[in-house]
């Protein structure tokens, strides 16, 4: 067996766990392969001696699977302590995120929609005025009648950026809540 | 020799050979296995499990040929528990050597044998 073939091999052997685990160790072994492909060993040696992918990806996995569950109280408590004081500093970023970035950008956004609603409704408003007024345009109709369709053009397109614009902004806030839940529970 | 007996040794052995200085994978690999009927790989998920227990920490360091290499260092911890481990470890081996002497008693007295 090659380096190639080896590093394949723990690589599918080691299946269950997480990416950057498997990156992890599959680097670490590579370099093991790099130090005794310069002490002059050839590769196929080097993985002989390394014992069999599988056996190494098993002992691999025991080394962080059943301890878990083998362990002793009080390094459970010592490995819990970290995780409440990592999330106690995610709660303070939760926090002061919200405040100084978080909520006056939304307040932002949401005034803007309000303006386009405006906008909107103030354009309506405007158009309405014009068609009650088109009867007494006397030469000027065709000018009113084409300034009334730009209008509703106007109106159109002002309403497709109103729907769009709370729609996203509905969708946002949502992924924004879910992310500051996982946060505050969670940690990073 | 039987694979029960060296799992539990082992990681008292890497810490130690980490107590004399720093070394990466390769030469721990070695070191143990130049002393110790072995696989090379064994080494590596026992400096997994060291690291991630806080025993040793972890850094990288450029070497003449190839991409950087991964250095381990004891940390207090991991002294504490080598020396917890060579105690326990000497207090265990003193009683076995104790147990199996005898049966060498047995042998050097002579177990009578049938005419």
């Amino acid at each position: 067996m090659n380096r190639q073939e080896y590093l394949k091999k723990l690589e599918t052997c080691l299946g269950s766990m997480s990416y950057k685990e498997v990156k992890d160790i599959l680097s670490e072994i590579d370099t093991h392969f790099v130090a005794g492909i310069a002490k002059g060993k050839t590769e196929e040696a080097l993985a002989d001696e390394l014992g069999s992918p599988e056996y190494l990806a098993r002992a691999y996995m025991e080394g962080t699977q059943l301890p878990k569950a083998l362990r002793k109280q009080p390094e459970i408590k010592a490995a819990k302590q970290p995780v409440t004081d990592d999330s106690a500093v995610a709660k303070i970023f939760v926090v002061f995120f919200n405040l100084l970035v978080a909520i006056p950008l939304w307040l932002a956004l949401l005034a803007s929609i309000v303006v386009v609603g405006l906008m909107l409704l103030g354009a309506i408003a405007g158009l309405v005025a014009l068609i009650l007024a088109l009867p007494s345009f006397g030469s000027f109709l065709a000018a009113g009648i084409s300034l009334a369709l730009a209008i509703v053009f106007a109106n159109i397109v002002l309403a497709v950026i109103l729907i769009l614009g709370i729609k996203y902004f509905a969708l946002g806030t949502k992924y924004y809540v879910g992310w500051n839940k996982k946060i505050w529970h969670n940690g990073f | 020799m039987n694979s029960q007996f060296k799992k539990g040794v082992l990681d008292m052995c890497v810490l130690a050979i980490l107590d004399k200085g720093d070394s990466y994978g390769y030469d721990v690999a070695d070191a143990l296995s130049s002393s110790i009927e072995l696989a090379d790989g064994t080494v590596y998920p026992i400096l997994r499990k060291l690291a991630s227990d806080g025993s040793v920490t972890t850094y990288l360091k450029e070497s003449q040929n190839g991409p950087p290499r991964k250095y381990y260092h004891l940390t207090p911890i991991g002294r504490n528990r080598l020396e917890q481990d060579k105690k326990e470890w000497r207090g265990f081996a003193k009683a076995v050597d104790e147990i199996i002497g005898e049966e060498g008693h047995y042998e050097q007295t002579g177990i009578p044998e049938e005419a």
